[in-house]
């Protein structure tokens, strides 16, 4: 149906449209209106995907090098969890 | 017991909380009194009327009486009064008229709440209770996850209103650090169902070992180890994180209060001020934020945006605004001198949990931002993914998911399932659409593999197929790999199972 409607909007193809005039009831015209948004909305929904030719084919080893960064920064995060002298002398009493 | 109704005004607010004890000219130079005719007035909650309320019994405040102030040479009374405040006008006429009519919401649907005036010469603000403000001026929300359901009685009317009680710190029995605990108990005492001790009482569990300077009563504050130690007294533990990474990069800071706060856990924060001097107050919401992040290795969280964390600061007043500065600094509602805010660092963060609750923050954080490289990594997304990380309650979520527009599956798919009481969420969000959700068992350890469920809202196919290709290919690291997000063969297969 939809490959009909392109058809008939952007080549002016008019075979599509008696094609599609034959095609159509009033069911299916309810129809196409309400998917119209959707269909809409799927398109710009997926605006944020990449291309499946520009995902990366990353290997694992790199992969792994990349998570040990990351690992390593968390680590360090962790690591600051620190009490000292200080901590203990400071109230909270302003 | 008796009760004066007034119209709203500044002067009459004055009138309403004087103690006889402070002068008027002293009262409204008052920090407290200035906030609460902002808070009140046009720009604020806009209140209408005022209803005192004399005398008045304050449970907290009669404990510590007897703790403390019975036995004072200085005759101080018992009773308080109670000042409450409504959205619209009435006299005493139309209030009695209200009163008596049983099925009459007039008073409650205008109910604003109430400020309890203590009998002291100096702390005079007892137990408050007022409503929050919810939209902003720009219409943005603001979001008080920390506030419970009250019922207040007044004259054998219950009257309903959701806050979190606040009061000013007493400089004798309770210094800023109790009087912020007795606030986060409020709210943890009905989510866990644990004891609530008045201010008094929390100081003297406290305890006092002799590590620093001061006495219990009358009490400087709190330290730590004692701020720790009251928290463990009820039953909770406290999740108590110090770091320097606090002063050089807010960031994490925000993550971790935000992700507490969903779940409505009041967090308590430890400020240090340039002179050395600390305080606590307590985190009870935060403001909507916009979300603007440019793609980058590093892992987004929507937290990240937060601009402005609300609290009970008992040197201000309740909800108190606590922004941030450019170079990490926690700006205070407190003036300097000539009147600039004060700003201050965060030193520590303390955040009072059920026992059963042994996941922490990071553990979840790690193996979100490991999941984050590999599709930062592999460029599975051309715009940033915004990762929404918190602890919620397992019936709170499953409510979301059903109060939501997402379709049947996938609300059928979470509530029919069984979840630990509280589980922790790692969200991946873009330009506001809900790809999915990682679900962690919160009662788990965290060397195990506490990823139980997987919820995809996004069905489109051809983002199936991305996540699909993405998972098998890197299913080694996704299961159980040094550096990977282990989450286990079992659930890997879940996952796989979901996405074809």
């Amino acid at each position: 149906m939809y490959l009909y409607c392109f058809m008939v909007i952007f080549a002016g193809n008019k075979e599509a449209f008696s094609i599609l005039k034959a095609r159509i009831k009033c069911y299916d015209l309810i129809q196409f209106i309400i998917t119209i948004p959707i269909f809409m909305s799927n398109i710009h929904s997926t605006n944020f995907l990449t291309a499946k030719n520009q995902i990366n084919r990353v290997s694992e080893a790199d992969l792994l090098k990349a998570l040990e960064e990351v690992k390593t920064n968390n680590d360090n995060f962790r690591k600051s969890f620190k009490s000292d002298n200080e901590a203990m002398s400071i109230k909270a009493g302003r | 017991m008796s009760y004066e109704i007034f119209e709203y005004t500044d002067d009459n607010l004055k009138i309403a909380l004087d103690n006889q004890r402070i002068p008027l000219n002293v009262l409204e130079k008052r920090k407290h009194f200035k906030y609460f005719q902002n808070y009140l007035g046009p720009d604020g909650i806009v209140a209408k009327t005022i209803l005192v309320e004399e005398p008045y019994i304050s449970k907290a405040y009669l404990i510590d009486y007897s703790n403390y102030y019975s036995i004072c040479f200085q005759d101080y009374k018992r009773d308080c009064k109670r000042v409450h405040f409504f959205g619209k006008s009435f006299d005493d006429i139309k209030f009695e008229k209200e009163l008596y009519d049983s099925k009459s919401n007039f008073l409650n649907d205008c109910y604003l709440g109430y400020i309890v005036v203590k009998p002291l010469p100096d702390s005079i603000i007892g137990p408050t209770l007022l409503k929050t403000y919810e939209v902003r001026n720009d219409g943005m929300e603001r979001f008080y996850p920390s506030c419970r359901e009250y019922k207040v009685n007044l004259f054998g009317k219950v009257l309903k209103l959701k806050s979190l009680v606040y009061q000013e710190q007493d400089t004798v029995v309770a210094a800023c650090a109790s009087v912020a605990i007795w606030s986060a108990f409020h709210k943890t005492s009905k989510l866990f169902d644990t004891n609530l001790p008045s201010p008094s009482e929390i100081t003297k569990r406290a305890g006092n070992l002799f590590l620093n300077y001061g006495r219990t009563f009358p009490n400087p504050g709190l330290d730590i180890t004692q701020i720790c130690k009251a928290i463990e007294s009820t039953g909770l533990v406290s999740e108590y994180i110090i770091s320097d990474y606090f002063q050089s990069n807010v960031k994490s800071a925000k993550r971790l209060i935000y992700a507490y706060n969903r779940a409505g856990l009041p967090t308590l924060l430890f400020l240090k001020f340039a002179d050395g001097l600390g305080h606590l107050i307590t985190i009870n919401g935060y403001s909507d934020f916009t979300v603007e992040n440019e793609k980058s290795e590093e892992i987004s969280l929507l937290a990240d945006n937060i601009e402005k964390f609300y609290a009970h600061d008992d040197q201000v007043g309740p909800f108190a605004k606590m922004s941030f500065t450019g170079n990490d600094d926690i700006q205070t509602p407190w003036p300097d001198s000539n009147g600039n805010a004060i700003n201050a660092k965060i030193y520590a963060v303390i955040i009072p949990v059920y026992p059963k609750i042994r996941i922490k923050f990071q553990d979840v954080f790690d193996k979100v931002s490991l999941i984050d490289q590999i599709f930062f990594k592999s460029n599975l997304f051309k715009l940033e993914i915004e990762w929404d990380v918190f602890l919620i309650e397992s019936n709170d979520y499953k409510r979301t998911i059903s109060e939501s527009e997402n379709n049947t599956s996938v609300k059928k798919a979470v509530v029919m399932k069984t979840y630990p009481k509280f589980i922790w969420i790692g969200r991946a969000i873009i330009e506001n659409q809900n790809l999915f959700d990682f679900i962690y068992d919160s009662t788990d350890i965290a060397s195990g593999y506490f990823c139980i469920d997987f919820v995809l809202y996004y069905k489109q196919q051809k983002f199936k197929e991305n996540l699909l290709e993405n998972f098998v290919r890197y299913k080694s690291i996704y299961v159980d790999h040094l550096g990977g997000p282990k989450l286990g063969e079992d659930f890997y297969n879940k996952v796989i199972q979901e996405l074809q």
